[in-house]
Order: C-alpha cells, then sequence, then structure tokens
C-alpha cells in the first residue's frame, strides 16, 4: 500500500498540474487562424502549397490562384515562420496527400536573423495535430527552447489574463467549432479566402521591423532547412519554385544595395540547387497594374492589402500556370 | 544545451533514470558518458581543450606524484616537481588566457598607439574558466600533498567535466568531489525530493525574479542618457538579478547533483546579510573566494618576496601596520585576479581592485575602527549597528555592481553621479519608456509587483536559513498535500510570473 501509493502520489500531481495546464490554454490562448490551416490541411487535398512569411500571408490569395490555375491550392505562409516551420508543415500535409507543385515565398531577413521565442513563433507547433511530423518537429525545435514554451504553451500567452472572457467566448462559439474566420475580421484585417486580407492604409508608413539581407549573419539552419525542403520536394517529385513578394519602391530605393545583393545571392543560390526564383522586385517582373508607392501597402516592411493581392495573386498564377 | 531547455529537463531525466537502474559500480562510467555526451552538444572543437586541459593535469599529477616517489635527492626531486607543475599550470592558464583575454590585450595594445583593432574570431570553449581552476587546484593539492593523484584517467576526466557543474561552477575540490563521483549511490527518495524542490527553487529565482528584473536593468544600463534619473533603480534591480540568477543557476546545479545523490559545494550563503565586504566574500560565490585563498592567497603571503616585503613593511611603519601591509598587498592581487577572472576588460578589473582596496583599507583602518566604536560606546552586539554594518555594506556592494554591468567605466562614474544628482523615479512611469519591449512585455509594474513579492519570499526564506533552519530538510518531512502544494505552485508560477530566459540572455555565469 505504502509503495502504491508512492508512485500514485507523483502521478496525480503530475495529473493535476496537466488539467491546470489545459484550463489555462484554453483559457489564455486565443483563437488562431494557424488552426484553421491545420485543419485544411487534415480534411482537404491540394495540389497548390504556399508556404513562407507574412508577406506571403497577406499577399498571395489561394483561392485566386485555385480558380486561374485550376489547381487547388492553400497559403501556409505565417509571420515567423522560418524554414524549420516551413519544412515541417509541409511533411505535415505529405502525411495526407502529396501536393504537385510547392511555393515557398522568401523573404530574405528569415535568412539571417534568430528564429525568436515570442508571438506565433510557437503556434504551429501548438495546433499541428498529434502525429509522427510534430514528434520530429519537437526535436527538431522545441526541444532547444525553454522548457516552458513545450510545456506550458499559455505561457506566452500570460499576459492576456485580461481577456481571458473574450478568448473564452470566441471558443465556445460556433464560429470556432466549425473552423470559421469570424473572429479575425478586426483591426484593419479580416482572414478570408484562405489568406490575411489586409484593408487599405492609405498614408506614409513608419520604418518599423525591417531586416534586410547580410550575407554576415546568414542563419545556417534557415539555410540547413530549406535545403531540407528542397530535397524532400525532389524526393517527392513537388515542383518547388521560390518567390519573394513585390515591396515599396521606396524601400526598394532605400536599402537598393541591400535588396540587390540579396537578388543576387538567392539567385545564385538557388541555381546551384536547381530551384527556380521569381523576384516580383525586379524589373523584368513587373506587373503593370501594381501599384508599388507606399501608400498602397499596409507598412514600410511591404505587406501588401488585400486589393494588391488580388493583383498580384493574378500575376502570380498566370506565371504559375 | 542551456539549463532551461526542454532538451536539458530531458537529458538530466535520461542520466538519473538509467543511474539507478544500471548496477552501482558503473554509475561513475554513466556519468562520464552523460558528462561528456552534454560537452559535446556544445561542440566537438571544444571539446578538444576540455581533453587537453584533463589529460595534460592527470598526466602532470602522475608525473608530481612519481617524481616524489622516484627521487634520490630532496634538491632534484623538488625542482622536477616545481617544473612539472609550473609547465602544467602555464600551459593551462595560457590557453584560458589566450582563448579569453587576446582581443582585450591587443585591443587595449591598439587602442595606446591609434590603431585600430578588428577583434578575433577565437572560439571560448563552455565553462573553461571553471573547469581550468578546478583542475589545477587539483593539481596544486597534489603538489602541495593535499591531495593524492588519481591513477585513473576516466575517473579523472569525469571529475573535470561532470556535467551540472562544469558551465557555472561550483568549483569543486578533488578531496570532496572526487570521492563522491566515484562510490556507488542508491536511490534515496528524500535525495530525490530535495533536489528536485532546489532545482524548483533555482529556477524560479532566475526565471521569476532575476528575468523580471533584467527588463529593468538593461533598459536602464543600456540606456543611462535616457534613464538618466533611474540609476538607483537600475543597480538595485542589478543586485536583485545577478544574485537570483548566479544563486538561482547554483541552486539548480546544486539540485541536479543531488538527484544522482552527490553534494555538491555550496556557492552562496545570504550575501547580503554580510556585515564587511570581506564577509560579503565569504557568502558570495564561496567556491571562488576559497579557491582564491588556497591557491593565490596564502601562497603570496607565504612567498619570500612577501616576507621580505613584511620585513621592511615593519622597519618602516611600524609593528601593527607592517604587519597588516603584506596582507592587504595579497588582498589586492587576489581580487585583481578576481577582475580579471570576471571578463576581459577594464571594468572588471576596477571592479576587482575596488573590492581589493575596500579589503585593504578595511584592514589597515581596523585598529581606529575598533577605538571609535569604543570612544562611541557602540557594541558590536547591538542589533542597530548589526544593521547598519549590512546596510553599509550593501551600498559598497551596490557601487562595485555599477562597474559590473555598466557598458564601461566612464558609463559606470556617469550613472553613479547621475544617482546622486538626477535622481527621479517619476520616469519608471513615463510615456514611451523602453523598459518591457526588449522582452515583449508591456506590464511594468505586474513586473515590479512580481520583483517585490519574489524578493519578499526570498528574504523570508533567508531569515529562516541564516535562523539555521534547513527549509530542505523540514519539507521532505512534510506530509504529500504540503509537498504536492509546493511542487505545484512553484511549477505553475515558472510560466505564470517568468519571463522567457533565453530573451533576457540565459544564466550570466554560463558565459565564463
Amino acid at each position: 500500500m505504502r509503495s502504491f501509493k508512492k508512485i500514485l502520489l507523483p502521478i496525480a500531481l503530475a495529473a493535476a498540474i496537466g488539467a491546470v495546464n489545459l484550463g489555462l490554454n484554453y483559457a489564455l490562448i486565443p483563437y488562431s487562424y494557424v488552426r484553421i490551416m491545420m485543419h485544411q490541411i487534415q480534411t482537404e487535398e491540394y495540389d497548390t502549397v504556399f508556404l513562407g512569411t507574412s508577406h506571403g500571408l497577406n499577399g498571395i490569395s489561394p483561392k485566386a490562384v485555385s480558380e486561374q490555375t485550376g489547381r487547388k491550392a492553400v497559403n501556409l505562409c505565417l509571420g515567423g515562420e522560418y524554414p524549420r516551420d516551413a519544412y515541417y508543415l509541409l511533411k505535415q500535409v505529405c502525411e495526407k496527400k502529396e501536393p504537385e507543385r510547392v511555393v515557398y515565398e522568401l523573404d530574405p531577413g528569415y535568412f539571417c536573423t534568430p528564429e525568436g521565442q515570442r508571438g506565433d513563433f510557437n503556434r504551429i507547433y501548438y495546433e499541428m495535430p498529434a502525429s509522427w511530423t510534430k514528434a520530429e518537429y519537437f526535436f527538431a525545435k522545441e526541444r532547444e527552447l525553454d522548457f516552458r514554451a513545450a510545456l506550458f504553451p499559455w505561457f506566452y500567452y500570460r499576459g492576456q489574463f485580461r481577456d481571458i472572457k473574450e478568448i473564452m467566448a470566441v471558443k465556445q462559439s460556433e464560429d470556432y467549432k466549425n473552423y470559421g474566420a469570424k473572429a479575425f475580421s478586426s483591426g484593419g484585417q479580416e482572414f478570408a479566402d484562405g489568406f490575411m486580407r489586409n484593408f487599405p492604409v492609405p498614408g506614409m508608413k513608419e520604418e518599423t521591423n525591417l531586416e534586410v539581407w547580410k550575407e554576415e549573419d546568414r542563419n545556417e539552419d534557415s539555410f540547413r532547412y530549406f535545403e531540407k525542403l528542397a530535397s524532400f520536394c525532389r524526393e517527392k517529385k513537388i515542383e518547388l519554385i521560390v518567390v519573394t513578394t513585390p515591396i515599396p519602391a521606396e524601400t526598394l530605393e532605400k536599402y537598393q544595395k541591400e535588396f540587390q545583393e540579396a537578388d543576387r545571392f538567392f539567385q545564385e543560390y538557388l541555381d546551384k540547387l536547381g530551384i527556380e526564383y521569381w523576384n516580383y522586385n525586379r524589373s523584368d517582373k513587373n506587373i503593370p497594374d501594381f501599384d508599388y508607392s507606399l501608400n498602397a501597402f499596409t507598412d514600410y516592411e511591404g505587406h501588401m492589402n488585400s486589393q494588391q493581392a488580388e493583383i498580384f495573386s493574378a500575376r502570380l498564377a498566370e506565371d504559375l500556370w | 544545451m542551456s539549463l532551461i531547455s526542454m532538451e536539458f529537463l530531458l537529458f538530466v531525466l535520461a542520466a538519473v533514470t538509467g543511474y539507478y537502474l544500471i548496477p552501482r559500480r558503473f554509475q561513475w562510467i554513466w556519468l562520464l558518458a552523460f558528462s561528456y555526451i552534454y560537452y559535446v552538444s556544445g561542440g566537438i572543437r571544444v571539446t578538444c581543450f576540455l581533453l587537453f586541459t584533463t589529460v595534460t593535469t592527470y598526466l602532470a599529477g602522475m608525473w608530481i606524484e612519481q617524481a616524489s616517489h622516484d627521487a634520490q635527492d630532496k634538491k632534484a626531486e623538488k625542482r622536477r616537481r616545481r617544473q612539472i607543475l609550473a609547465g602544467t599550470l602555464v600551459l593551462n592558464f595560457g590557453v584560458l588566457g589566450v582563448l579569453k583575454y587576446t582581443n582585450f590585450v591587443l585591443g587595449t595594445i591598439s587602442g595606446m598607439i591609434g590603431g585600430e583593432f578588428e577583434p578575433l574570431n577565437l572560439l571560448l570553449p563552455l565553462g573553461i574558466s571553471f573547469y581550468t581552476f578546478q583542475s589545477m587546484g587539483y593539481l596544486l593539492d597534489v603538489y602541495w600533498g593535499r591531495s593524492q593523484a588519481e591513477h585513473n584517467l576516466f575517473r579523472f576526466a569525469l571529475f573535470v567535466s561532470f556535467f551540472p557543474q562544469i558551465l557555472q561552477g561550483p568549483i569543486g575540490r578533488f578531496g570532496s568531489l572526487g570521492k563522491q563521483l566515484y562510490v556507488p549511490h542508491s536511490f534515496e527518495r528524500n535525495k530525490i525530493e530535495g533536489g528536485f524542490l532546489r532545482i524548483l527553487w533555482g529556477y524560479f529565482k532566475k526565471m521569476v525574479i532575476a528575468d523580471n528584473a533584467v527588463i529593468f536593468v538593461n533598459a536602464i544600463f543600456d540606456h543611462p542618457d535616457i534613464y538618466d534619473g533611474l540609476g538607483l533603480v537600475g543597480v538595485l534591480a542589478y543586485s536583485i538579478q545577478l544574485y537570483c540568477d548566479f544563486s538561482g543557476g547554483m541552486d539548480v546545479v546544486i539540485g541536479i547533483a543531488e538527484l544522482f545523490g552527490i553534494q555538491l559545494d555550496e556557492n552562496f550563503k545570504r550575501p547580503y546579510f554580510a556585515v564587511s565586504i570581506t564577509d560579503f566574500w565569504h557568502r558570495w560565490h564561496i567556491t571562488l573566494g576559497t579557491w582564491m585563498k588556497d591557491y593565490v592567497f596564502y601562497p603570496a603571503s607565504l612567498s619570500g618576496w612577501m616576507k621580505s616585503f613584511s620585513k621592511f613593511a615593519k622597519k618602516t611603519f611600524g609593528k601593527q601596520t607592517g604587519r597588516t601591509l603584506p596582507i592587504c598587498l595579497a588582498n589586492l592581487i587576489v581580487f585583481l585576479v578576481v577582475g580579471v577572472w570576471h571578463g576581459a576588460a577594464w571594468k572588471f578589473i576596477v571592479y576587482g581592485l575596488y573590492n581589493g582596496l575596500i579589503i585593504a583599507f578595511s584592514g589597515l583602518m581596523a585598529p581606529s575602527y575598533r577605538k571609535w566604536k569604543k570612544a562611541l560606546r557602540i557594541s558590536d552586539d547591538s542589533k542597530a549597528f548589526h544593521l547598519f554594518q549590512i546596510f553599509r555594506t550593501f551600498v559598497l556592494v551596490n557601487i562595485s555592481w555599477y562597474f559590473d554591468r555598466a557598458g564601461d567605466v566612464k558609463t559606470a562614474l556617469l550613472m553613479m553621479k547621475n544617482t546622486l544628482t538626477k535622481f527621479n523615479l517619476r520616469q519608471i512611469l513615463e510615456p514611451g519608456i523602453e523598459i518591457g519591449e526588449a522582452s515583449g512585455t508591456a506590464y511594468t509594474m505586474i513586473a515590479i509587483g512580481v520583483i517585490l513579492g519574489g524578493c519578499l519570499l526570498l528574504f523570508l526564506v533567508s531569515i529562516c536559513q541564516e535562523r539555521g533552519k534547513d527549509l530542505a530538510e523540514i519539507f521532505v518531512r512534510q506530509n504529500w498535500l504540503v509537498k504536492a502544494t509546493v511542487y505545484a505552485g512553484l511549477i505553475l508560477l515558472l510560466p505564470a510570473l517568468g519571463q522567457p530566459s533565453g530573451e533576457a540572455g540565459g544564466f550570466i555565469y554560463a558565459q565564463f
């Protein structure tokens, strides 16, 4: 009896902490469109998969691409999605069905900055369904992180305790249960047609968060995982295309040297890997109806508004066709 | 592998589980294997330096012992032993010196001749300061006959590389640590419970108190021009951060060793209750202090040239001062080394010398202090005087923290000046303050509350410990409900109130 109690007590303690943990996850972690994305790739099959960063999330309409190319597309781009995340996202997609084509939206800044530990950086892991890919992803990324990130996912959202009521109300709604996107229709954007549609923000924008390419700061993990993604595509006979979305002419002009250097570097790098690279900031990739003025973007970094995204997506679909 | 990472927790879990499942005679081999896995995970190239120190020190220990047995004439024996010792010390401290101080020396020379210097990209093996000091301590012990040389290279390798302590100490002694590492240990529930509690307490100090304090420390010390009225807040926050970061790390390390049944030396003993700077150094980073005392202070004090200096001082300044001066000089040397050990920068040298000068000055002034106390009828046993001494020491220690944390000596002096002339607590509430932005937290007032609450808890625990109560011992005697509540409370407080430690820069002393 005594030794049974000795074993039972740690188990009961772990169970109690686990229960509190689950409750706090529910109360503190807000609904995210990553959940919708995960649901999409779990329940539907896609021919074209977009991976990449927030530029892709705001700039690529999978609906427009699907309609124009006749191939069903899904946008899995996210702010803070490094090549490591993109690789495991693709593996997760391929657990269901292998797509014909992957379009990787490349932001050079993600190849020369360390992966941060804030915001949505941990969201993909959290929302990923239990699978071998999730286990692999754990050993590739989570194991290196602060143990609280993996054990207590609410840790990065603990500051939202004032919003608990609102978060729980959303999670109890029919929209949440049906993987709807109503919750994201506020604050100047909405999640519709499979991507984050930014409302136009006219006027000048302040320069913030712009990470330009610096070869000396290259993040070796980003290159390693991009190459893993490329070989995975080769193995599975998936076509891989890399694109860089257009940014404001003003930004491009101010950091002309850095952007030109990035273009040269990645063109050479991708040539070596035998991957096609379409940089829509080059003059030969100029999109006639596209407004390159800062006024037409939502910020200095170059996140497009939804009108621009439709124009860009139409052109991208044309090139993909 | 950071002490706060998920992989470290899994690594410790695997190491402890296997340790008690395998036959006990293999336990030390198991620990050696895990210690090397841990170190190699930091890079193969840095492991070469660890191996170099291990092999050279092991061989030197054996040769010194051999020389004692073989020598026929005493003089030749002594010379041979001294040559082996000196050679090994030069080699190992040389490696440490080259890797850690080359850029500082070349930068200083370049600055003096007005040239430009591009720092060299030198490897800095993890924990090199700690394992070098620990190994050289062993060698000196063998040389002085305090310890016998270890004849098994692999056992010696475990002493140098024991994974919980290699990154940030405590600096172990072969006499106490060696024995514990090689003997079998059986599973003891009390030790596991005590060790687990100690680990949680360490993480609490680091993640909840230190990492909240670092928000203010970084903002104020990195922008002394903007927050010129907050110098005092900055230095107080730093005194909290540094203590909770370093002693918290030690709690984690000592707690993990306890899971293996191994008792490491304590490195902290409520330092902010110290009544003098000398007392402070008996309570702060104790294993470095005792290392310095045994291997620098005493050899320097007892050396031939110091004896000559003592004779000269007695003749010139009288008996009392003449006896104190050599001790002051030895202390200055010790604290110069302490300063240099802390880092390759002038500010650390000033930090070391500042401590050395205060201790030297206190030594010289001791007779006068006694007279003044007698004249003012102050009793050493009086509570008020005791509190005054604690306050005075705390102030003096905080002055040294300006040098330790500020960007350079000039900034430290400017911040001290601003503390006295521009004190303005309201700056903490001014809109646009950058505090908190670094770690993505905008709730400054909550951080202040957490720091104060954490410090209160720490203070209460420290008071109990200062009164001689063994809280860990009391804890393991409690019923399951109390234990479960304490464990669960501490576990949940880490994510609830802690800041992301990675962004706070990890453990400060893990970079030595």
